[in-house]
């Protein structure tokens, strides 16, 4: 029956199984959707994928089991604190590896707090960029031409196209 | 697939974009026309300004007359008090008002629009001196899309009250002259002019009824360029020392009641209700705080900020801060600096004071589509007459 069910199984896109917990996954709302969705009866082998590869399932996932007890449940200044934390090492990965793919997971899979946490995460990272090295993340040509730059250091001295 | 950055949609794109620094943005310009376009779209302006004042505001106050008056000081998020320079054009300003990241400064009848963060300045022209009280405010609409100072001067005729109202609006770059309105018999504003959805308010005293005068409320229609006045009502124990701030998006009122030998804070929140039959607004008493530890470490509010209600000791050196949660009270002392008349909470924008475009860019497209109209007419009858004159001849 559904209410002794514990954990789901889901599919990445890669074709992977993964296990998330009822409550962790109650904080995707098209996760909890699949979740009133899926058959619980033994009988039942239907597994839901989801459009997220394994390497970006893998993070969602372990946010989702460590923010689930205080989303569900309410939590104490402390446990705020600790999890504040938690989420700063946790957010500690490569923009163009894996950021960019929880961004997108976090956006499909109507996360707002992993969603927030990875916009400002991104944001903090851009701060510290150069403007060839955001052309290069974000696959974007440097569309000015000479007499523009010209005109743009003019307005903004010491602005730089590198 | 592996290192290599999926192309990110619009969306998330301008989620990540509205929460970089100001500094950084003018510096991204670089990156692509799309982007440098991008930052001048009103729609992300709007956006990123929203962003900024919910989880960036910082507090900005004007310095007591004993310090030196050509700086703004600001408290940042870290409860650091650090100076901030004033335009070079403009020495010993006081600021008026904050609005979108836009100061309004004045000096003597001098105004000047500033946004500190992109460091664009323009000269407002300028207006004669007032010949009686003058008092000030600065404020923005959404409905037009524009930025505008009033200037009210109340001077004294015989028995009779002379007022003159003069606006400024960013978009056209010039002043005018408006109706008085229902601000006629207001004797003087007090309280600053604080600038909230579309309004800037003022408390005023209203000398219009028989038993004296009373406390009211001004507010002045940023859109529609016409004065207010609202009621207050007598349990709300308004005094000099009141201040309007803003708590949940709601316009509100600090105000301090004796409690014993001390004092406490109230906060009250004023809704204007649909039905116009009554005052017009419901004002509700939404937080009281403990009475203060020591009378003599408080003097009056000025605003909230980040849940907490800001007040200031007698000497104006000390911030205190009362949590609207917790209720603790917090002492920030100001170092070297003492507060002047006045405090903003203020968040940095992109919002450009050269660049306010209010209906007139579209009148301005409409106009160009009908001289259009006219030259293409105008053409073709000229060709008419020609082939016209041609015929004849032949």
């Amino acid at each position: 029956m559904s209410s002794s069910v514990e954990a789901i199984t889901v599919l990445s896109s890669d074709g992977d199984e993964f296990k998330i917990t009822v409550s962790a996954a109650k904080l995707s709302k098209p996760l909890n959707w699949m979740l009133e969705d899926v058959c619980f009866s033994d009988d039942c082998d239907e597994v839901p994928t989801i459009e997220v590869n394994s390497k970006t399932l893998v993070k969602v996932i372990e946010y989702c089991e460590k923010h689930a007890p205080r989303a569900n449940s309410g939590a104490s200044d402390s446990d705020a604190e600790e999890l504040k934390k938690w989420d700063i090492e946790f957010m500690k990965m490569d923009v163009k590896d894996i950021l960019f793919h929880i961004l997108m997971a976090a956006n499909y899979l109507h996360m707002e707090g992993l969603y927030d946490l990875a916009c400002q995460t991104a944001a903090d990272l851009m701060k510290g960029m150069t403007v060839s090295q955001i052309r290069k993340i974000f696959h974007i040509k440097n569309d000015f031409s000479s007499e523009e730059q010209e005109q743009l250091r003019r307005q903004h001295p010491g602005c730089s196209f590198d | 697939m592996d290192g290599d950055a999926p192309y990110l949609p619009q969306e998330i794109f301008t989620n990540i974009l509205k929460r970089l620094p100001v500094k950084s943005l003018i510096r991204f310009q670089c990156v692509s026309k799309d982007w440098k376009n991008l930052f001048k779209t009103p729609s992300f302006i709007a956006e990123h300004v929203r962003h900024s004042t919910q989880q960036k505001s910082v507090l900005l106050f004007n310095l007591g007359y004993k310090c030196n008056p050509e700086y703004l000081c600001l408290i940042n998020r870290d409860m650091q008090v650090l100076e901030y320079q004033n335009p070079p054009s403009l020495v010993r300003s006081c600021t008026i008002g904050s609005s979108n990241g836009l100061l309004c400064l004045l000096y003597v009848s001098s105004f000047i629009l500033w946004n500190p963060a992109t460091r664009e300045v323009l000269q407002v022209p300028k207006v004669p001196d007032c010949d009686g009280t003058c008092y000030v405010g600065f404020g923005f609409s959404q409905i037009v899309n524009d930025y505008k100072i009033v200037r009210v001067s109340i001077s004294r005729l015989a028995d009779d009250l002379v007022y003159l109202v003069q606006v400024f609006s960013a978009s056209t770059r010039s002043w005018k002259e408006v109706e008085v309105g229902k601000l006629k018999g207001i004797m003087s504003f007090f309280g600053g002019g604080f600038s909230f959805d579309g309004s800037i308010f003022w408390f005023g005293f209203d000398c219009k009824r028989s038993w004296g005068k009373k406390l009211c409320l001004i507010s002045f229609d940023v859109a529609t360029e016409s004065f207010a006045l609202i009621p207050i009502p007598r349990s709300t124990l308004v005094t000099i020392e009141s201040r309007l701030t803003t708590y949940e998006n709601k316009l509100a009122m600090l105000s301090k009641t004796r409690v014993h030998s001390s004092f406490s804070i109230n906060l009250w929140v004023m809704e204007e209700c649909e039905d116009t039959s009554g005052e017009g607004w419901i004002w509700t008493k939404i937080y009281t705080s403990n009475p203060f530890p020591h009378r003599a470490h408080f003097s009056s509010t000025l605003t909230i900020w980040r849940n907490e209600i800001v007040g200031v000791n007698e000497g104006k050196t000390v911030l205190v801060l009362c949590n609207l949660h917790t209720n603790e009270f917090k002492m920030l002392a100001l170092g070297k600096y003492s507060i002047g008349d006045l405090i903003w909470n203020y968040a940095e924008s992109l919002v450009s004071v050269c660049d306010i475009h209010v209906e007139a860019s579209s009148w301005g497209w409409q106009w160009i589509h009908v001289l259009f109209a006219w030259i293409l007419l105008f053409s073709t009858v000229n060709i008419l007459f020609f082939f016209g004159s041609n015929v004849n001849i032949l």
